[in-house]
């Protein structure tokens, strides 16, 4: 039973880890190290290598919302001349930054960047890291993002070991390049130099953490029931995973690994009369997370999946084939593009609910974000073609301002009820 | 003029640089903005894939395509740098995978031509152009005539172009009638473009009754010219960036004009962070521009990020600034009764 449920104790350690990280970074920073700001389809390997602190954008996006400051800062930029149309998730550090009142901010706001780092997978992306970059007056990173022409929908599959082929020798190149621009970047500011032998250790470390990754995602697909919360899994993975490669990192997937199979081998599950599994699309409801666990009661209808999890491994594993600066390009080439675009999302959505058990889709539908905004009907198709219900929430991931919970909440009962017809007309009608 | 039309190329972006199709030996027509929104018929298989907040010049190209606008052209060429212009080339592919649109249209190519002026963007470029003559080599034959003459044709209409944009500048030539013309131009072939730039340029169009202002009309690109009209009320549009950047000057060479193209400092997605605006200064300088009006689309995502230095540009120049807030791309009566109340309010 949902009352029962009790946390893992892996959440209560990544969460504690990412405190003294945090903690440590804003020591760091206030002793005037440097630090890089970037995207979170950037090559943050090559930061993490030269021991350059990195605050991620999405991440940092994240923390303001689920800290309830985003409604302020999101009037603030209206009050700035940024309509009230343009992407939030991405632009919300910008706008705190612009703000920069230290009353509210996460830890009183960021110090300026050393360097900036963004790829241009989504149109506004120049924008927004230039903005930054007048700002702070730090150098500004763009990565190219050129289309590849042919896209096959299998992408998870081809991209896992014939990378080369599937996303194209001339895309590698160039990304390769601008990579080792950036490395020559990041070299010059923190002054130290990019060994390539340690790189290639330290890409085999992030591979062993990705395949522990893929794992623990394989253990709970096949569960019976659903032994996690998925707001549970998503720190669990996505705190590993801004570390990638570290010591504590790898460490903590194993342990996640360990945690979970000693659920599963003692029948534990969210809910012990599992009826509806679910999966959540799109990136989280950063500040209302509570909303994941709001069907376990009336419906006994858990959130099985988010992509975090399997992303990781399908996302992530490149073997390096001797090349670990090559391998990392393929990691980044079309990394969020994977995420939301046609023919990849839908695909790769539905092949996940077929292996995860998936009864009903919630989709989060950012009308303001393209890049996650767009796509999302040809995921809504392929769902359906797979056979699983799907809702859709008119929401975005960071703007509480648009968020009508009982609204959301009443939208995916009714799916839920829909399916539950659907599955057993004759319960239904009594 | 309509054969060669059909026999065309069509290419989909904003700004794309139709003289790389016209230098390789190509014809190339530009069907990005089509005169008029194209409306939903009964029966289409794609509608429901489309969401309500689909760029709206992408939702058009979808529908043509499906319509059957494009069948007798033999390719498609999505320019990557245009905002909207990979999700206008993803869906087709989709739609097509899906049996949503006959696999027996034109051909489908994502021209990745880069914005930078990198070594590494150079490199890359040269084979991106490599490939699309590739490309265009399987599924047409070189058009007939010298490289020499397309040159000169390709000089001509940046000629043309200018002539007529100095010509509205001077308050000689309406911008509405500038607009639409430019905008006309765009579906027509190249001989076929230079003769309708002519004309304008020969006509001897009087200018609209209006106080002496000078305006500029910045912000996400239009389709619709009523907009323009609606400004002219007001005074005279002198700067216009709405149907194409200023023509840069003729390139001698294929080459020069990809170089050309990667470094244009006015194209929304340039990577430089400030490119626009240190492009913009000198233009509105040019122009003697008095007040710049902005205006972005309903599903704006990227021209509303230069607002905010936009308005700041005109503060340090010492010229107006009007928001005209969200303007359609073809803007019907009630987006311009909106539009004009806040001219009208802007300027009491």
């Amino acid at each position: 039973m949902t009352a029962e449920y009790a946390p893992l104790q892996a959440t209560a350690d990544a969460t504690a880890y990412q405190r003294i990280w945090a903690k440590s970074l804003r020591a760091r920073l206030a002793a005037g190290e440097g630090y890089a700001f970037v995207n979170a389809d950037t090559p943050h390997e090559i930061f993490h290598a030269l021991g350059m602190p990195v605050v991620v954008n999405q991440w940092w996006s994240s923390m303001i919302a689920a800290k309830q400051l985003a409604a302020f800062h999101l009037d603030r930029s209206e009050q700035m001349g940024f309509h009230t149309r343009l992407a939030k998730y991405s632009a919300l550090p910008l706008f705190a930054a612009l703000d920069g009142d230290p009353e509210h901010q996460p830890w009183g706001g960021l110090p300026a960047p050393s360097l900036l780092c963004a790829r241009q997978s989504a149109d506004d992306h120049q924008h927004i890291f230039g903005h930054w970059a007048r700002l702070s007056g730090a150098p500004l990173a763009l990565l190219s993002a050129p289309a590849i022409d042919q896209p096959a929908a299998d992408w998870w599959r081809r991209a896992r070991d014939d990378w080369e082929t599937f996303y194209g020798s001339r895309r590698l190149d160039l990304l390769q390049a601008q990579i080792e621009r950036l490395i020559t970047l990041v070299e010059d500011k923190t002054g130290r130099r990019f060994d390539q032998v340690d790189f290639a250790k330290y890409m085999a470390r992030i591979e062993e953490q990705e395949r522990v990754f893929e794992e623990v995602s394989d253990m709970i697909a096949a569960a019976p029931r659903c032994p996690v919360r998925i707001a549970e899994m998503i720190p669990n993975v996505m705190i590993p995973q801004w570390h990638r490669g570290s010591d504590w990192a790898l460490d903590h997937a194993r342990k996640v690994r360990e945690e979970i199979a000693k659920r599963i081998a003692g029948d534990v599950a969210i809910k012990r009369n599992e009826k509806v599994r679910m999966m959540w699309i799109g990136a989280g409801l950063w500040f209302d997370t509570r909303f994941y666990a709001a069907f376990e009661e009336a419906f006994d209808a858990v959130f099985a999946w988010s992509m975090y999890l399997p992303f990781a491994a399908d996302g992530y594993i490149r073997p390096d084939k001797g090349d670990p600066v090559r391998a990392l390009a393929a990691r980044v080439v079309s990394m969020n593009e994977q995420l939301h675009q046609p023919p990849w999302a839908g695909a790769w959505l539905a092949d996940q609910a077929k292996k995860y058990r998936i009864d009903m889709a919630v989709m989060i539908v950012p009308q303001n974000d393209r890049p996650s905004g767009y796509g999302t009907g040809f995921i809504r198709r392929a769902m359906e073609q797979a056979g699983v219900e799907v809702v859709e929430l008119n929401a975005d991931m960071v703007d509480a301002r648009q968020w009508d919970a009982a609204a959301a909440k009443s939208l995916v009962e009714d799916g839920l009820k829909r399916l539950v017809a659907s599955k057993n007309p004759i319960d239904s009608r009594t | 003029m309509g054969e060669e039309a059909d026999r065309s190329v069509v290419v989909y972006g904003h700004g794309f640089p139709r003289e790389i199709l016209w230098l390789a030996g190509y014809e190339a027509v530009d069907e990005t903005r089509p005169d008029a929104p194209v409306t939903l018929r009964d029966g289409s298989r794609i509608s429901a894939l489309l969401e309500p907040f689909l760029d709206p010049y992408v939702r058009s190209f979808l529908l043509r395509l499906e319509q059957g606008a494009f069948d007798r052209n033999p390719a498609v060429i999505f320019l990557r740098e245009s905002p909207g212009a990979l999700h206008a080339y993803q869906y087709a592919l989709e739609l097509r995978r899906l049996g949503l649109l006959p696999e027996d249209g034109p051909a489908l190519f994502i021209f990745n031509l880069l914005l930078s002026p990198d070594e590494e963007v150079s490199v890359f470029n040269a084979a991106e152009l490599a490939r699309l003559e590739s490309f265009l080599r399987e599924i047409q034959p070189r058009r007939a005539g010298s490289v020499r003459e397309t040159l000169e044709r390709v000089s001509l209409r940046a000629s043309l172009l200018g002539q007529i944009a100095q010509a509205q500048s001077g308050g000689r030539l309406s911008g509405t009638a500038a607009f639409n013309t430019r905008n006309a131009a765009m579906h027509m072939p190249l001989a076929r473009s230079i003769e309708v730039l002519n004309q304008l340029r020969g006509r001897d169009l009087r200018k609209p009754p209006a106080p002496d202002l000078r305006f500029a009309l910045l912000g996400s690109p239009l389709a619709g010219g009523g907009l323009h009209r609606v400004v002219e009320e007001f005074g005279t549009l002198a700067l216009d960036l709405q149907s194409g950047l200023p023509a840069p000057t003729p390139p001698k060479d294929l080459q020069q004009a990809v170089l050309q193209f990667s470094e244009a400092s006015l194209s929304p997605r340039q990577a430089r962070p400030n490119a626009f605006i240190e492009a913009l200064e000198p233009l509105l300088a040019k122009h003697r521009i008095e007040t710049v009006l902005w205006q972005v689309d309903p599903t704006d995502d990227l021209w509303g990020w230069h607002m905010p230095n936009m308005r700041d540009l005109c503060d340090r120049m010492e010229i107006g600034f009007i928001d005209l807030g969200f303007i359609q791309a073809w803007p019907d009566e009630v987006c311009l009764g909106e539009a004009r109340r806040r001219l009208r309010g802007a300027m009491s």
